[in-house]
């Protein structure tokens, strides 16, 4: 009876706002449209810019660059304090073993330090 | 001095819970202790809100407190060298930090609030940690991130940074 009620309610979406307000929460209870538990937890897809330079002034440029990498709010947030560290040429060496991890189509090269796909080098493959 | 420090605060969690505690325990948080400074005695006498902290976050903040109570407070010189490199983290807070990922979070953001530089260092170096020597998307499975980058552009950062070539 319940569910039929919900139901009815998602059927005739244009109510007028009064008679429609006391029904809102079980309208939203159906609406699966972003996962929730992401929304709700804290952890690091939503930490602050300022909280995120402040645990990635812990980490090595490769780890840091890393951590840029992982999304587009994080590549925002961390691109202007993590990639410079790439000019030292050690830690881009590093970096790159990371990032040729993700990448089993590309192999890095230990001479120029850029990853190059593996198809153009080797066609037999 | 010391029958002034013994005094007890009631501190309240944004779920309203009242939490009882030794003044100097709660004052190695930088905000409490500015907010007593500001209203005295006053402060003594009801629960000081803290709106944005549940009852279980500020428990596990206050037995972090408990426990370095007595720490002396970081000079400014460990601010801005030696502190930021290491990720060592003494044996009693690595067992304290032995939470799940909600806490860990949970207990970076009120550190953050509640301003107690010592507890938020803790929490970034043990995040750090779990960080150290993962690709992308190993950091991505850890901390339950998804991936927004289209392949395309996920290639365009790899060519316009010179990480990447044919």
């Amino acid at each position: 009876m319940g569910l039929l009620t919900r139901l009815k309610h998602i059927l005739i979406p244009r109510q007028p706002l009064s008679s429609a307000s006391s029904y809102t929460p079980a309208f939203e209870d159906l609406s699966p449209a972003v996962d929730p538990e992401m929304v709700a937890l804290p952890g690091l897809a939503r930490l602050p810019p300022e909280l995120l330079l402040q645990i990635i002034q812990y980490l090595a440029v490769e780890s840091a660059t890393a951590v840029a990498l992982i999304s587009k709010y994080h590549y925002e947030a961390l691109k202007p304090w993590a990639l410079p560290g790439l000019s030292d040429a050690a830690g881009k060496k590093r970096f790159l073993h990371l990032l040729e991890v993700d990448l089993p189509e590309y192999i890095a090269c230990p001479c120029c330090d850029v990853l190059y796909r593996w198809k153009a080098c080797a066609q037999q493959y | 001095m010391s029958s002034e420090n013994s005094k007890k605060l009631m501190l309240q969690s944004s779920d309203g819970e009242d939490i009882t505690v030794d003044r100097d325990v709660a004052e190695k948080s930088v905000l409490i202790k500015n907010m007593v400074g500001d209203l005295g005695e006053d402060a003594m006498e009801e629960a000081i809100p803290i709106p944005n902290v549940n009852a279980a976050v500020l428990k596990k903040v206050i037995e972090w407190c408990t426990h370095h109570k007595n720490d002396p407070p970081a000079s400014n010189e460990d601010d801005s060298d030696s502190r930021k490199k290491t990720t060592d983290i003494e044996e009693w807070d690595q067992k304290f930090m032995q939470v799940d990922q909600e806490m860990l979070f949970e207990i970076i953001l009120a550190a953050n609030y509640l301003d107690i530089k010592a507890l938020l260092d803790v929490g970034c170096k043990t995040v750090a940690n779990m960080i150290k020597g993962k690709s992308p998307e190993e950091i991505r499975k850890t901390f339950n991130i998804q991936n927004d980058f289209t392949p395309e552009e996920e290639d365009q950062i790899r060519r316009e940074n010179e990480w990447a070539e044919e």
